[in-house]
């Protein structure tokens, strides 16, 4: 038993180490997107978003090979485990999330208008009244320009953006709407000093998406979270300006930090209605995730605690080995062992590529290490109660389990809720934890929250932790019910 | 008295130690239907020990327990005794009823509650008919009242009289009294022993361990007295208390009724 146990504990540590040493991760990339990705004279891929992908490879410390690929084969080179990711401006839409997961947004490319320098024209649909715009055939902003300005400006549709550019030069069209990374080379190498941005870059999310990001298979939780942390990572350290800086004087993951024109940076305004609505939703998830755990963690503290006090020995040490081990570990490292043996173990079982659900690898985890915790807590519980009160029992014909469930257990709650509650307090906060293997709960969804809006970080920080303190003040008086009702035929000191 | 082998209850040379100290060597009881058998002796005699082998709390190291001549299998390996068949054991203790001194009501549950739950659990008597009964009972006890308190509510006397109750409800051959007045206060004694009174009178089969020497010469048909495990004398109240023939009961009823 014991020697079984070490051998499991050792695999499954070997088996965590393992998923890091020696990896090599294939991204696909369609090398022909200067300044993003592309080939230089004698064939080395360059780009900002080879860096980018370089460097979150040394940051996961995993080695990367890159893949070639016609953008349009990307998702099923991914899909036919010929690569495992892509990096290559590729839009988050709705189609794409069907096939694919995607990891935090990479880049924002924001449309952006160009105009004549001092045409006051900006963002903002009704500054382009009455002017006449060209826009790109078959883009987003052909789409935008359709959408929001029928009936404002005069639209005129191009087959290529530089004969758009021609017109501008020209005189012919009053601004164009372009990619703002794109625009940004015409304007470096032919449209200053007469042509600049004209305002800020346009937010319009249903048209021009959430921006870009990386693609996996659905469901590579694993590899989609390790490149979300270490994204969050380089940009954190400033990494991640570092480079795109060297290419864009302005931010590719904010829409207002603007610092070519050296325009104060001011907040966007961004409806934040729909980001409430998921920290509510992940909200739901945690407070499922840890009654989950609770409701098995309490079956597994009372039934660990039960061997606790067998008179067995080889029921009662095992036991208690076991529940100090775990108790002697830290419920991150339990979560990350539970997550990646159970998934080693199916895919040995069944050699397909698998990952168990990060929802059941969490209640897996934390009801574990609730029920270690627990199992104490109904110990010395189950010894609280006066023997006199299980003789009786005896004596009356009752058999074990129902002087266990009738008279012992009942009468143990007393002595246990108010352990339990304390318990019940961290089990909500430790969910948190199983945001790092991709459970979308209140912790991954503040996180995601944050990673969109860098400026409002501490906002979704904040409401995340108001959210806990909303569970805790909810369920503060569910156990002092609970406590009450336990409390029954004891007298009340007075 | 009846044969032993269809007595209601009968200790046949039980022998028991707690490690290495012998509580019980050999101690042998029949008791009769309709009898009342008063167990006394000091201290340390072995009396409540003799009783918790009656209904198997404790398990004798050697000896027979034999109820209503069915006897319970006991099995001994290597200097252990164990029960052989927990379910016989089970059948058997709902025939044996037990008042205990610390009365060990169930303190989670109410009076009423209390009487029920072995009716329901054990003899599988439907929840309604058990409740009628526990009513009766209660009522018998003089706690009817008192039906929905619980157990920490009540006083000791009163608490004691519930005990009395649940062991009535489980409508038992023997009744088994362990030193049901000890835990009392002086005042509360007396309500006990009239219920007591009350159940002898009504000719049920009772083995009572006490102290309450007047209880025993009055109410009891038959007292034992208990000295170091040995029997040392099992006698009518009448010969027992109008003189013994050990000296050692002589001396003990002496100065238990000087204090």
């Amino acid at each position: 038993m014991r020697g079984g146990l070490w051998f499991g504990l050792a695999f499954a540590l070997l088996s965590v180490a393992s998923a890091h040493a020696e990896e090599t991760i294939r991204i696909g990339t369609e090398a022909s997107d200067a300044p993003f990705e592309y080939k230089d004279s004698d064939g080395t891929l360059k780009g900002i978003e080879v860096e980018i992908a370089d460097t979150l490879c040394q940051r996961m410390k995993v080695k990367c090979e890159w893949v070639n690929e016609d953008f349009d084969s990307l998702i099923p080179a991914l899909q036919a485990h010929q690569i495992d990711t892509a990096i290559a401006q590729m839009s988050v839409t709705k189609d794409r999330r069907t096939a694919v997961d995607f990891t935090d947004i990479v880049t924002i490319g924001p449309a952006r208008w160009v105009a004549k320098v001092g045409s006051g024209i900006t963002e903002d649909p009704m500054s382009l009244k009455g002017k006449t715009v060209g826009v790109q055939s078959g883009t987003t902003h052909e789409r935008y320009v359709n959408e929001r300005l029928k009936g404002i400006a005069d639209i005129r549709i191009y087959q290529t953006q530089q004969e758009v550019y021609l017109d501008l030069e020209a005189g012919r069209i009053d601004a164009t709407l372009g990619d703002q990374t794109l625009s940004y080379d015409w304007l470096e190498k032919e449209g200053k000093p007469r042509f600049d941005y004209a305002g800020k870059a346009v937010d319009d999310p249903d048209i021009f998406g959430e921006g870009t990001a990386m693609p996996v298979r659905k469901g590579d939780d694993a590899l989609r979270l390790r490149l979300n942390n270490a994204l969050a990572e380089i940009i954190a350290d400033g990494t991640y300006d570092k480079i795109t800086k060297a290419y864009f004087p302005f931010s590719l993951r904010t829409l207002d930090s603007d610092v070519a024109s050296g325009s104060a940076a001011s907040v966007a305004v961004v409806d934040l209605l729909p980001w409430g609505w998921q920290l509510a939703a992940g909200a739901l998830v945690t407070l499922e995730l840890a009654f989950a755990s609770l409701a098995v963690g309490l079956v597994l503290g009372i039934a660990a605690a039960t061997a606790k006090l067998s008179p067995v020995g080889w029921i009662r040490e095992p036991v208690a080995l076991l529940t100090n081990l775990i108790r002697g570990v830290p419920e991150f490292l339990i979560l990350l062992i539970c997550f990646y043996s159970l998934s080693d173990a199916v895919r040995r079982m069944t050699g397909a590529a698998f990952e168990v659900n990060p929802f059941v690898a969490g209640v897996f985890a934390l009801s574990i290490v609730f029920g270690a915790y627990a199992s104490e807590v109904f110990r010395g519980a189950l010894l609280g109660v006066p023997k006199g009160q299980m003789e009786a029992a005896r004596a009356f014909g009752m058999r074990p389990s129902q002087i266990f469930f009738r008279i012992r257990l009942p009468q143990a709650w007393r002595f246990a809720l108010p352990s339990l509650g304390n318990q019940w307090q961290g089990l909500v906060k430790d969910t948190s934890l199983v945001s790092v293997i991709g459970l979308e709960e209140l912790m991954r969804k503040a996180e995601i929250g944050a990673g969109h809006l860098p400026k409002r970080q501490f906002d979704f920080y904040m409401v995340a932790a108001l959210l806990f303190l909303v569970l805790w003040a909810v369920s503060t008086p569910i156990f002092g019910a609970l406590e009450k009702r336990a409390n029954r035929g004891v007298r009340r000191q007075s | 008295m009846t044969e032993p082998a269809s007595a209601a209850l009968t200790l046949d040379a039980i022998e028991k130690s707690f490690g290495s100290h012998k509580v019980l060597k050999g101690v042998s009881l029949t008791a009769g239907d309709h009898e009342v058998v008063a167990i006394l002796g000091s201290s340390g005699s072995g009396k409540s020990t003799m009783l918790r082998c009656a209904n198997l709390l404790e398990t004798p190291d050697a000896g027979r327990v034999l109820v209503r001549g069915e006897e319970i299998r006991i099995t001994r390996k290597r200097g252990l005794s164990t029960l052989a068949d927990p379910r016989q054991v089970e059948r058997i203790r709902r025939r044996l009823a037990m008042v205990f001194q610390q009365f060990n009501l169930w303190q989670h549950l109410t009076v009423l509650q209390n009487v029920i739950e072995a009716p329901i659990q054990v003899l599988r008597v439907e929840r309604s008919e058990a409740i009628a009964r526990a009513e009766a009972l209660l009522a018998k006890v003089g706690l009817a009242e008192k039906r929905h308190s619980y157990p920490a509510d009540l006083s000791g006397g009163q608490q004691q009289r519930v005990g009395i109750a649940r062991a009535l409800a489980m409508q038992p051959d023997v009744l088994l009294f362990d030193e049901p007045t000890s835990a009392l206060d002086p005042e509360l004694v007396g309500e006990v022993l009239k219920v007591m009174r009350d159940l002898a009178a009504e000719g049920r089969t009772m083995l009572v361990v006490t102290h309450e020497l007047g209880f025993a010469r009055e109410v009891a048909s038959r007292v034992v007295f208990l000295h170091d495990g040995c029997i040392e004398e099992d006698a009518t109240p009448a010969e027992l208390f109008g003189g013994a023939r050990s000296e050692r009961v002589r001396s003990f009823l002496s100065s238990a009724i000087k204090q």
